[in-house]
């Protein structure tokens, strides 16, 4: 039990969809909480967010430090974002409508232009087909023609070499200038679709987020001065403005991560299974020494698995005897919160009706308070090869080292940086010595946690 | 138990997790666009007739069709559609012989879909068969093989449209098949077993398109742990060996790589929680080879061993196995092909490397 959370002055802020929660936080304790309905225009709201964090910041023993916003309710619904255009670099071009599209509905509403030109590696990087860059060009001067302001381009085998996508996106913002563009490669993850699934939310969601985000920033300068405005992510790291505009599907489920964090900061548990209680449901996660266990692909969308790393909340039943076994994590009582204020009725009619032991918190919002103690992640992963397993130490030293500066590029303070969790999985069916390593970093943005 | 006598595009959600199911090492990898392709594939050409060996005209040509090579590359390069129709043509070719009926290689994960998709495409029935009842890794370790039926002359296409044709014996066509791998992507459809339904009577592992689907069925309507657990005890035999949190997932210290087997060992350990405290350590390469509870063998391939997401109430592959993660770890007999002193020395423990005896194997 030798966690210690974030020692300076913190706001955590929920934006709930009719309702703005901000909490002060430092060293692991509440110190101060206010509420706001959102039922004004974002102008409005600006200038009364601003007067929300000035009055918690002046209960703060010392200045604050960041100002952490939580923002996936105000993301969704998904169907209302900016349709796209997508090019799949390949091959072969699929035959099969259905292979040639997405399998989600939403993810086919939101791509309202598609196209397919040659290309692509394999996992390993090996080149299958030369790229298309002029079909690319053709496809992009096409899109931008029928109306759509950004594609995502997704190119098999990026994440092993993602030169085919480089190569189109140079050519492409040569001759279509102004078009916005996602590459595949660069939102990471194994598998085409699930990579252009995350790049097509990406480019989707960068006009909403844009908007969201310079409101956030605005109001954090005006009513916390000393601070920076940072964002939660799903995976409950934080990020910064910047990389949000740029990856805004980064933050879809973050405040289920950031409720996970809440509800251990205020049970004093950095160890601790928690249950949701959000709506009609109740989902399970987990906090491992003050992080939420996250996954690097299992968030989805409209049953399309996204390569977006995310916190791992399972759906739970309202507890009955064969419950038990489920929730206890083996390091003391399962914490049950409510997701919204409105969801309290629901967490303390499951901790009642538990048979395991269970611990409610209900005094709070855990999603502000957990967005004050988030920090910066970074996650890879990859397909590597390695002969024996000197070489695979040799590998994985090397994307630890990457990890660490993808880390220290997202605000980590220079020093803190620390790998969380690495796994290295053989790949079955693959030549021997193939493996996916998976990475996550965590740091700090204010000194050694 | 009941068959299947068609698979209709309504059938494809069951299909998919029947398939997931029986593909128990690799089950996770998101396959919603098969599911798709079945669906559209079904919607379009009709239902497929699912027919077994028996009742097919005897001299009927037969040819499976299955995929060699890892999930995970097909995710990163998928397939344009015509494969299955592509490379059962190129097999026709070869053979200077119309197929009648198409049949899996092993009715799991998409080898247990894209047959159907053949099948559908071609206008034919699919046999109500398969070699294996699950995954094993080399396409020779089939009941097929047991038989003694050839594996070649076999054709197979990758993702680029390579087109290739192989005539050897089963052990030189799966090295042939390994070599060709890695420059084709990551993996190959292959069109292999041609044979006629008169062999399959004995050959073959009877009723499996009909075992997908009634445990996708299962699946697909588990409300919860305990009627999976039940519904899988009675389609399939399924035993529940323990369950617990998984607290060690990483090579495995006590053997070294067969060499003719891709991939790396794995163990992956089982702590249940409670009183009892048992240990369920599973040793894998490739598949979940053997489960050893408190340092007794208790069960081991060809048997299938699978591990039961509790959270999430699917089956998790060990691609996707991590520490922590809470897990039900569940035994299926194998079909009584695999626990003939044949099929032992093909796909028993000793056929992976393995210095043990399967608990079902005679003691000399």
């Amino acid at each position: 039990m030798d966690h210690r959370w974030p020692a300076g002055s913190r706001i955590g802020v929920g934006m709930h969809r009719d309702s703005v929660t901000a909490a002060l936080v430092a060293e692991g304790s509440q110190l101060g909480r206010n509420d706001l309905p959102l039922d004004s225009t974002w102008q409005e709201l600006e200038g009364r967010l601003a007067i929300q964090l000035r009055q918690l910041g002046s209960r703060a023993r010392t200045p604050v430090e960041s100002v952490a916003w939580e923002l996936s309710d105000l993301l969704t619904p998904l169907a209302e974002a900016s349709p796209v255009a997508a090019l799949r670099m390949l091959p072969r071009a699929p035959v099969s409508d259905a292979l040639a599209g997405q399998p989600s509905p939403l993810l086919h509403t939101l791509v309202g232009h598609r196209a397919n030109v040659r290309g692509g590696h394999d996992l390993f990087g090996f080149e299958l087909a030369p790229p298309d860059v002029t079909g690319a060009v053709a496809v992009a001067r096409a899109a931008a023609e029928a109306g759509y302001p950004a594609l995502a381009i997704t190119a098999s085998g990026a994440m092993g070499c993602p030169e085919h996508e480089q190569l189109a996106a140079e050519a492409i913002l040569d001759a279509v200038p102004g078009l916005r563009l996602c590459l595949s490669h660069e939102v990471g993850g194994l598998g085409v679709l699930q990579r252009e699934a995350a790049a097509v939310l990406t480019l989707a969601l960068q006009p909403r987020i844009g908007e969201l985000i310079g409101a956030c920033e605005r109001a954090t300068a005006s009513g916390a001065p000393a601070a920076t405005a940072w964002f939660v992510a799903g995976d409950g790291g934080r990020l910064s403005a910047e990389r949000l505009r740029t990856f805004p599907a980064s933050a879809l489920g973050s405040g289920g991560a950031a409720a996970l964090l809440g509800a251990a900061v205020l049970a004093e548990q950095p160890d601790a299974s928690v249950v949701l209680a959000d709506g009609d449901s109740y989902g399970l996660g987990y906090v491992r020494s003050g992080l939420p266990y996250a996954s690097s692909d299992v968030m989805e969308v409209d049953r399309m698995r996204l390569a977006i790393p995310q916190a791992v909340i399972s759906p739970v039943a309202v507890p009955d005897v064969g419950q038990a076994g489920v929730l206890a994590d083996g390091t003391g009582p399962a914490l049950v919160v409510g997701l919204r204020s409105d969801d309290i009725a629901a967490a303390r009619s499951f901790s009642e009706r538990s048979t395991s032991e269970t611990r409610l918190v209900c005094d709070a919002d855990v999603v502000a308070v957990g967005s004050a103690v988030t920090e910066p992640s970074a996650w890879l992963d990859l397909v590597v090869t390695a002969d024996n397993p000197e070489e695979l130490e040799r590998v994985r030293g090397t994307l630890a080292d990457r990890a660490c500066t993808l880390l220290a590029s997202s605000g980590a303070r220079p020093g803190t940086e620390r790998i969380v969790s690495s796994t290295v999985s053989p790949l079955s069916f693959l030549r021997s010595g193939s493996y996916r390593v998976v990475l996550r970093a965590s740091g700090s943005i204010g000194g050694a946690p | 138990m009941s068959r299947v006598t068609q698979l209709t595009a309504a059938d494809a959600d069951a299909m998919l997790l029947g398939a997931e199911f029986f593909g128990a090492s690799i089950a996770g990898h998101h396959l919603e666009h098969f599911r798709s392709w079945l669906r559209e594939v079904l919607l379009r050409r009709g239902p497929v007739p699912v027919v077994p060996p028996a009742e097919l005209p005897a001299e009927t040509q037969c040819a499976a069709i299955g995929v060699a090579g890892s999930m995970i590359a097909v995710v990163e390069l998928p397939p344009s559609g015509d494969e299955p129709q592509g490379v059962a043509a190129a097999l026709e070719n070869q053979l200077d012989r119309k197929l009648g009926a198409v049949m899996a290689m092993n009715a799991a994960t998409i080898n247990a879909l894209l047959p159907v998709i053949a099948a559908a495409e071609l206008d034919l029935p699919i046999v109500d068969c398969d070699g294996m009842g699950r995954i094993l890794p080399l396409i020779s370790q089939t009941s097929y093989t047991v038989a003694g039926l050839p594996l070649t002359p076999m054709t197979a296409t990758s993702a680029v449209r390579d087109q290739m044709s192989v005539v050897a014996e089963a052990q030189r066509a799966e090295l042939l098949v390994r070599a060709m791998l890695n420059t084709a992507g990551g993996w190959l459809l292959c069109g292999l077993y041609p044979t006629t339904a008169r062999q399959l009577v004995t050959g073959a592992i009877e009723g499996s398109i009909s075992r997908v689907v009634r445990v996708g069925r299962v699946l697909a309507a588990a409300r919860d742990r305990d009627h999976i657990l039940r519904g899988l005890g009675s389609e399939v035999g399924a035993t529940w060996l323990g369950g617990g949190q998984v607290v060690e997932v990483g090579p495995s210290g006590k053997r070294g790589a067969e060499p003719n087997q891709p991939a790396n060992p794995t163990t992956v350990v089982v702590r249940e929680r409670g009183s009892s405290g048992r240990v369920i350590r599973i040793e894998a390469q490739n598949e979940l080879l053997l489960a050893v509870v408190d340092g007794v063998l208790v069960t081991a391939v060809p048997d299938l061993i699978c591990l039961l997401d509790r959270n999430g109430l699917r089956i998790q592959g060990l691609e996707r196995t991590n520490v922590g993660d809470e897990v039900d770890v569940l035994m299926v007999p194998a079909a009584p092909v695999w626990h003939t002193p044949a099929g032992l020395a093909l796909a028993g423990p000793q056929a992976f490397g393995l210095p043990v005896r399967h608990p079902k194997e005679p003691v000399e």
